[in-house]
C-alpha cells in the first residue's frame, strides 16, 4: 500500500497556511475493540455483551428449576389433558433461553437468527403437512405394529 | 487514488472499510461479519433441525400405534431420565464458561470447563446405555413393535451427536494443552460449543415429547383382539 499525500490547491491564498507546512498531529492511539463490542462491516448488526459467568450460573439455574416443573407437571395426575401444553410451554421457555443465552443468539448478528430459524420453520411446516396428509390430528390413521 | 492489495483470500471474502481480520479475531473478513465457519455451522444446525424433525415426528406419528407390548408407560423410569436430562442440562453451562474463559485467555479454566463437558456428557451416555440396556431386558428391542423402532432410532441419533460431541470437546482439550488455541481463536471453541447447546436443545424437546406426554391413544392389548 502507498500513502497519497494531498498537493495543495492552487486557489489557495497565499496568507493561508499550506497544508503541508502544517505541523501534523499525531493519530490517537487505536484501543483494540472487543469481538463483542466492534460495529462490524456496514450491514452488520452491532454485537453486544456476553453474560457474564455469574449471569450464565443464574441462567443454568433458571433451566433447573424449568425442568424441575417439568417433572412437577408430569407427576401431577389432576392435570389431566391440560399438563401436555404446560409442559410444551416450559420445554418452548427451555429451548428458547439455551439458544438466545448459551448459544449467543440474541447477541450475535441478524443472519445467524434467520438461519436457524428458517431451518426450525421449514421443519415444522414440513412435518406438520406430513401429519396432516397422515389423518395425525384428525382420526386414527390405520398404521399398526 | 485508490490502492489495491494482493489478494491472499478466497473469493468470497471481500475487503471492508471498516473493519480488519485482527480486530474481529477472524482468520479473515467476509462481508457478513460472520466468519465461514460460524456462518456454516448455523447453517448445519438449521439442516439438524430437519434431521431430528423426521426422527421426532415419526416417534410422534407411530405413538401409542403398537399392536404388543412394552409400552412406554411401563419401561420409563422419568425420574431418571430427569437426572440425565439435568446433567446434559448442566453440561451447556459448563461449555459456555468455557467460551467465557477462552474470550478472558484463561486457558486453565477453559481446560478444566472442557473437560468438566465431556465428562457430562459421557454420564448423559453412561446413563442411555443403562436405558437402553434395561430397555432390552424389559422385552423392547429395535424390532419389537413401533414403538422400540422409532424410540431407539430417535434417542439412538441423539446419543450418536453427544457422542461425536464429546470426542470433539476431548479433541479440543487436548489441543489447549498442547497450546494450539490462543486466545485469538476462541471462535473454534464458540463452533464446538454451537453443536453442544444444539445437541442439548434437542434433547429438551425429545424428553418432554417422549418421555413427558403421554400417549393420547388408551394403550392397546398385547395380544390383538380376535374379532369373530
Amino acid at each position: 500500500m502507498t500513502d497519497v499525500t494531498e498537493q495543495p490547491s492552487q486557489e489557495t491564498p497565499p496568507e493561508q497556511p499550506s497544508q503541508e507546512a502544517a505541523p501534523e498531529q499525531p493519530a490517537p492511539p487505536q484501543q483494540p475493540v472487543p469481538p463483542e463490542q466492534h460495529p462490524g462491516p456496514p450491514g452488520a448488526v452491532g454485537i453486544r455483551h456476553h453474560p457474564s459467568d455469574a449471569q450464565y450460573m443464574l441462567i443454568a439455574l433458571i433451566l433447573a428449576i424449568v425442568t424441575g416443573v417439568e417433572v412437577l407437571v408430569y407427576y401431577i395426575k389432576g392435570l389431566g389433558d391440560a399438563g401436555n401444553p404446560i409442559l410444551i410451554i416450559l420445554a418452548a421457555t427451555k429451548f428458547i433461553i439455551v439458544v438466545s443465552f448459551f448459544m449467543h443468539l440474541r447477541f450475535d448478528n441478524k443472519l445467524l437468527r434467520r438461519v436457524f430459524i428458517t431451518g426450525i420453520v421449514l421443519a415444522l411446516v414440513v412435518y406438520v403437512i406430513v401429519f396432516l396428509s397422515l389423518g395425525v390430528f384428525t382420526s386414527s390413521h390405520g398404521v399398526h405394529g | 487514488m485508490a490502492t489495491t492489495t494482493p489478494a491472499t483470500t478466497p473469493a468470497t471474502v471481500v475487503d471492508s472499510p471498516t473493519s480488519t481480520p485482527v480486530e474481529h479475531g477472524l482468520s479473515h473478513v467476509t462481508n457478513t461479519g460472520i466468519s465461514n465457519e460460524k456462518l456454516a455451522m448455523w447453517t448445519f444446525l438449521g439442516s439438524e433441525c430437519l434431521l431430528f424433525g423426521a426422527l421426532i415426528s415419526t416417534y410422534f406419528l407411530y405413538r401409542g400405534r403398537s399392536v404388543t407390548g412394552p409400552t412406554p408407560k411401563q419401561v420409563y423410569d422419568i425420574a431418571y431420565t430427569s437426572i440425565s436430562s439435568f446433567v446434559l442440562l448442566m453440561s451447556s453451562l459448563t461449555m459456555v464458561l468455557a467460551l467465557a474463559a477462552i474470550q478472558r485467555g484463561d486457558h486453565v479454566r477453559l481446560r478444566l470447563w472442557l473437560t468438566a463437558t465431556a465428562l457430562l456428557g459421557t454420564v448423559f451416555i453412561g446413563g442411555q446405555v443403562y436405558e437402553f440396556t434395561s430397555f432390552v431386558h424389559e422385552g423392547l428391542t429395535l424390532k419389537t413393535n413401533l414403538f422400540g423402532s422409532s424410540f431407539f432410532v430417535l434417542t439412538g441419533f441423539h446419543g450418536a451427536h453427544v457422542t461425536v460431541g464429546i470426542m470433539m470437546l476431548l479433541s479440543l482439550a487436548m489441543m489447549s494443552y498442547r497450546g494450539k488455541i490462543p486466545q485469538s481463536k476462541a471462535e473454534v471453541i464458540e463452533i464446538a460449543g454451537l453443536y453442544w447447546h444444539f445437541v442439548d436443545i434437542v434433547w429438551i424437546v425429545i424428553f418432554t415429547v417422549v418421555y413427558l406426554i403421554p400417549s393420547p391413544h388408551a394403550p392397546r392389548p398385547a395380544v390383538p383382539v380376535q374379532i369373530r
